[in-house]
């Protein structure tokens, strides 16, 4: 029996850099909704880039205390969307900077201003060059490897969805697969992913994100967890 | 048709072990979606895809599909042709895009 606090997590959150993303979608309004939905910890994880954690994390200091830890969606050259979720933000910028090199820059003027770099006072610090949106050119098991190579945990995003899921893309999930935990998307209750996806259930963990892209869907899902603190060791060691 | 009239006709390449020259190719599919492969491939269809990860090879077996077909000479992985051997399932390429050799497939009777 797992003892401790609860805690209340989101481990799917996009901001404005993400070309997707509504441009309301700025770190500091992002902090002012994770605060009003009681949040304990949030990964900010933008496609394929970490350049608004910072931005959030400062953001978040005006709160009371919220960990707010830095990941990436990744989208493997098979086009599976893949949570990279770190503790360091040099690890993370390290892969980063790593899996930019394998994406295509920005196609147009437009797309680059898509991809807004926003500070925590909600002023444009610049624009993203790399297509965020694209697939980095390295497979599914490249990047789960990097992403344990530079310490971060490794997690398929929305598994349910219809698109870009390691399910969708790949029919089902490789044996020989070294992820961490699958994510499910809001709209599926946990209660119905264990029993459509039993035989993953007794192999993974399965956790819940916003997958937000808008203020509004902020707090539509999230993970609850028992720890002793809110720090991403006692975030890791509730998956394993 | 037999899919070793099909290599010839359209040179295509073969990545793996030609263990049924004569297999029978009942018609055609083209996707890069598994989920979408496994739901709508038939028996001996050939599948042209760009998709190259290991998993393809489970899928083809799954569905008994005649070949796959690597489009616009993307390159596979050793793991899945190490696969396609041991499971018996034929790898083809062909430096032309998807679009392309599907119509000629289909110009050629293969529906």
């Amino acid at each position: 029996m797992i003892s401790g606090k609860l805690f209340k997590a989101d481990v799917h959150l996009h901001t404005c850099l993400s070309p997707c993303a509504d441009v309301t979608q700025s770190p500091k309004r992002i902090m002012e909704r994770v605060n009003e939905e009681k949040f304990d910890l949030i990964f900010i994880t933008d496609h394929n880039s970490t350049a608004n954690v910072k931005a959030a994390k400062e953001a978040a200091k005006k709160f009371r205390r919220i960990a707010v830890y830095p990941g990436m969606e990744i989208t493997t050259r098979e086009e599976i969307h893949i949570l990279s979720l770190f503790e360091n933000l040099e690890d993370a910028e390290r892969l980063r900077d790593y899996i930019n090199n394998y994406l295509p820059d920005a196609y147009s003027e437009m797309e680059k201003q898509e991809q807004i770099i926003a500070n925590e006072e909600d002023e444009v610090e610049g624009f993203y060059d790399k297509s965020l949106f694209s697939a980095v050119d390295l497979s599914l098991d490249e990047i789960i490897d990097l992403i344990h190579t530079n310490n971060g945990i490794a997690i398929a995003a929305h598994i349910d969805r219809q698109s870009f899921s390691i399910i969708s893309q790949l029919g089902f999930i490789p044996e020989k697969c070294k992820l961490d935990a699958l994510e499910i998307s809001p709209k599926m209750k946990l209660k119905e992913a264990e029993s459509i996806y039993r035989d993953y259930s007794l192999k993974y963990k399965f956790v819940k994100g916003s997958d937000s892209h808008s203020l509004n869907t902020i707090g539509c899902a999230y993970t609850e967890f028992r720890g002793n603190d809110i720090t991403y060791k006692d975030f890791c060691s509730f998956l394993t | 048709m037999s899919i070793v009239e099909l290599i010839d006709k359209f040179h295509l390449q073969i990545l793996s072990n030609l263990h049924d020259p004569e297999k029978e190719v009942t018609g055609g599919y083209t996707g890069d979606l598994l989920s979408d492969v496994i739901a709508n491939s038939k028996e001996g269809n050939v599948w042209i895809t760009m998709q190259t990860h290991i998993n393809i090879i489970a899928v083809a077996k799954l569905k008994e599909l005649s070949a796959i077909i690597i489009v616009m000479n993307r390159q596979v992985d050793k793991d899945a042709l190490d696969k396609a051997n041991e499971e018996k399932i034929l790898v083809l390429r062909t430096d032309l895009p998807a679009y392309r050799i599907s119509g000629k497939f289909y110009e050629y009777g293969i529906k």
